[in-house]
C-alpha cells in the first residue's frame, strides 16, 4: 500500500541516517587513536616550552621560543617564527580531535589541557604572543587540579613544575594581565571548551567560572602553593554555609555562586551521563552538543516509530482476531521479554525483505523462535505439538 | 525512580489493546472488507493518540511530561480546549510561567536544548536539569511503548485473513 511505503521509505532513510551514523563513530575511533599517539609524542614537548632549565626536553624550535621569552623586547625574525610554527601545526589539525583525545588519555589529563594553547602561537601576531609564554604555565596547575582527581601522578609533577615556574613569573604575570587579559581569556575559553568535552560541561558558564577564577588569582597571587592552601582553609567554611556539601577542589574559586554553578553543572553532567545509557551506541560519545543531539535523534526515532506502527496497525486491524484478547496480551507479554530493544531496523524487516540485515533480530521469526522454546521447555509432548503446529500453520499462511 | 518496570509494561499493553478493541469495533461497520488509505490514515491517527493516551495514563500523573501529554491529547481529542498554560497555572500564575518559558528560551541559545523541548512533552516549562530527567523517563516509557506496539503488530501479522 502506497501509504505505508511512503511511511516506509521514510523510515529507512531515517534508518540509513542511523546505520550510517553508527559507522562513522567506528571510523573515528581508529583516526582519533592515531591522533592520540602523534599527539602524544609532540605533546610531551608542550608544556614545558619556556622554562630553560629543561633543554633536553626541547627540539631547536623550542629552544629559540624559549631564548625569547626571556626577554620581552627582542624581536624576532620572521625566520624563527617560522621555525617555531612547526610544532604547532600537527596538534592545530588535531584539534579537531582535542575531545577525543581527552577521552582517551585520562591519566594524563593535565598535559591535555596544554594542547589548545598552541593555536594561540598561530592566530597572534608575534610580540602578543611571545609573552604568553609564562602566562600558560600557572593555569597548569590549577587545571590539572580542576580534572577529575585522578591521574595523581601527573597532577603531582604538573603542580610543582607550575609552582616552581611561577614564583619567578608571578611578577610578570601580574604586569601582563591588563595587556593580555584578551587572548588569555580566549585560552581560558579554549581551554574551558576542552573541559567541557572532558566533562560534559557548557563552554560558556565555564568561561565565565575561569574568567573569576583569573580574577581571584592575580589580586593574590604570590605563591600558587600558598593561594591553593588558602583556597582550601577558605573552602571549609562555605561548604558547611551550603546546604549541599560541596567541598572547593585545590584550586577553584571558592565563591558560593561559583560553588552552586559547580553543584548544577555536575548534576547536569550526572543526567547526561544517565541519558547515555539509556540510548543506545553512546557509550563513545563525550560531550554535551553531540550527546544531546544523538538524544534527540533517537526520540524522533521512536516517534517516528511509533507512527509507522500505528499505520501498521491500522491495516491489520480489521483482519486481527480479537477474541482471544487475553491469550494475546499474555502472549505478547511473553513476545516482549524475549525480545530485546532492536535499534532501528526492527520495523523494516516487516515490512521489505532486508535480507543483509542480520546482525538485528528479525520481527517474524521472533514468534516462531517463542513458540519453539516453548516446545522445547514443555517438552515434546504430542498434545503441544499439535498447537504448535497451529501455531505454525498461523504463521506461515503459504503452507 | 527514572526506569519504568514491567509492571508499566503490562499496564499499558492491556489499556492499548482495549483502546485498539474499542477501535476495531468502531470501525468496523462501514466497509469490511476494503477500506479506503483515507479511513486507514484516520485509524492510523486514533491509534497513534490511543497509544500515547495510554502510555500517558499508565504512567498517570506522577510525571511532568504525562500530565503535559495529557493535556495536548485532551486539546488533541477536542474535548475542552485547554491548553498547557491553564494547567500549569495551577501552580503559578500565567505571568509568571510566560516569564518562565522566556527566561528559558534565553538561556538555552547555546547548549542546544531547544529542540529537546520541543520534543518532549512539556518541556518548555521544565529548567534544564528537570528536562533531562523527564527525557530519560520518557524515552523508557517510549522504549516500552515501541515494543509492545511491535510485537503486536508481530501478532498481527500471524494471523492472516
Amino acid at each position: 500500500m502506497e501509504a505505508c511505503d511512503g511511511g516506509g521509505m521514510e523510515f529507512q532513510q531515517e534508518n540509513d541516517a542511523a546505520a550510517a551514523a553508527a559507522p562513522n563513530f567506528e571510523h573515528a575511533n581508529p583516526i582519533s587513536q592515531e591522533a592520540s599517539t602523534v599527539a602524544m609524542n609532540s605533546m610531551v614537548m608542550m608544556p614545558k616550552p619556556p622554562n630553560t632549565h629543561r633543554d633536553p626536553f626541547f627540539s631547536p624550535n623550542w629552544d629559540s621560543f624559549s631564548s625569547m621569552t626571556q626577554s620581552y623586547q627582542t624581536f624576532v625574525s620572521h625566520q624563527d617564527f617560522e621555525n617555531f610554527s612547526f610544532p604547532p601545526v600537527p596538534l592545530w589539525e588535531n584539534q579537531g580531535m582535542a575531545p577525543n583525545m581527552a577521552q582517551y588519555l585520562p591519566t594524563r589529563s593535565g598535559f591535555v589541557e596544554t594542547v589548545p594553547r598552541a593555536p594561540c602561537f598561530m592566530n597572534r601576531s608575534l610580540p602578543d604572543c611571545l609573552p604568553q609564554g609564562p602566562n600558560h604555565i600557572p593555569p597548569g596547575p590549577n587545571y590539572a587540579s580542576n580534572v577529575e582527581g585522578g591521574g595523581g601522578a601527573s597532577e603531582g609533577t604538573q603542580n610543582k613544575e607550575g609552582e616552581a615556574m611561577s614564583s619567578p613569573s608571578s611578577e610578570m604575570r601580574r604586569k601582563r594581565t591588563p595587556e593580555s587579559s584578551s587572548t588569555y581569556d580566549r585560552i581560558k575559553s579554549n581551554e574551558g571548551m576542552l573541559k567541557r568535552d572532558a566533562s560534559g560541561d557548557n563552554s560558556n558558564v565555564q568561561k565565565d567560572h575561569y574568567e573569576k577564577k583569573q580574577r581571584t588569582e592575580q589580586p593574590e597571587g604570590t605563591n600558587s602553593r600558598g593561594k591553593q592552601t588558602k583556597d582550601d582553609s577558605n573552602s571549609g567554611q562555605p561548604a558547611k554555609e551550603n546546604y549541599i556539601h560541596m567541598r572547593a577542589r585545590r584550586g577553584q574559586a571558592t565563591n558560593s555562586h561559583s560553588l552552586a554553578e559547580r553543584v548544577r553543572r555536575e548534576k547536569i553532567s550526572e543526567r547526561m551521563r544517565m541519558l547515555q545509557e539509556l540510548v543506545p551506541g553512546c557509550n563513545k560519545i563525550t560531550g554535551k552538543a553531540v550527546m544531546l543531539d544523538e538524544i534527540i535523534n533517537y526520540v524522533q526515532s521512536l516517534q517516528q516509530q511509533v507512527e509507522f506502527l500505528s499505520m501498521k496497525l491500522s491495516t491489520l486491524l480489521p483482519d486481527m482476531s480479537f477474541d482471544l484478547e487475553q491469550i494475546l496480551s499474555k502472549e505478547i507479554l511473553q513476545a516482549l521479554n524475549r525480545e530485546p530493544m532492536v535499534g532501528g531496523l526492527g520495523p523494516m524487516t516487516g515490512l521489505t525483505a532486508l535480507p543483509s540485515t542480520s546482525q538485528y533480530a528479525s520481527l517474524p521469526q521472533a514468534p516462531l523462535d517463542n513458540e519453539l522454546q516453548t516446545l522445547f521447555q514443555m517438552g515434546f509432548d504430542s498434545t503441544s505439538a499439535m498447537d504448535i503446529l497451529k501455531h505454525s500453520r498461523r504463521l506461515k499462511p503459504e503452507q | 525512580m527514572k526506569t519504568p518496570s514491567n509492571s508499566i509494561k503490562r499496564r499499558f499493553a492491556l489499556k492499548f489493546l482495549r483502546t485498539l478493541v474499542r477501535i476495531r469495533k468502531s470501525t468496523h461497520q462501514p466497509s469490511p472488507s476494503q477500506s479506503s488509505t483515507w479511513e486507514i490514515r484516520r485509524r492510523a491517527q486514533r491509534i497513534k493518540l490511543a497509544a500515547y493516551s495510554s502510555m500517558a495514563r499508565t504512567v498517570g500523573s506522577k510525571r511532568a511530561w504525562s500530565r503535559a501529554l495529557t493535556m495536548k491529547l485532551r486539546a488533541a481529542m477536542g474535548n475542552r480546549p485547554w491548553s498547557m498554560i491553564k494547567q500549569e497555572s495551577k501552580k503559578m500564575t500565567r505571568r509568571k510561567l510566560i516569564a518562565k518559558r522566556k527566561r528559558h528560551m534565553e538561556k538555552d541559545l547555546n547548549s542546544g536544548v531547544q529542540e529537546l523541548r520541543r520534543l518532549v512533552p512539556g518541556g518548555q516549562w521544565m529548567d534544564p536539569l528537570s528536562l533531562m530527567q523527564e527525557t530519560a523517563h520518557f524515552l523508557r516509557c517510549l522504549e516500552t511503548q515501541v515494543r509492545v506496539m511491535r510485537s503486536i503488530v508481530a501478532e498481527g501479522e500471524g494471523f492472516p485473513c
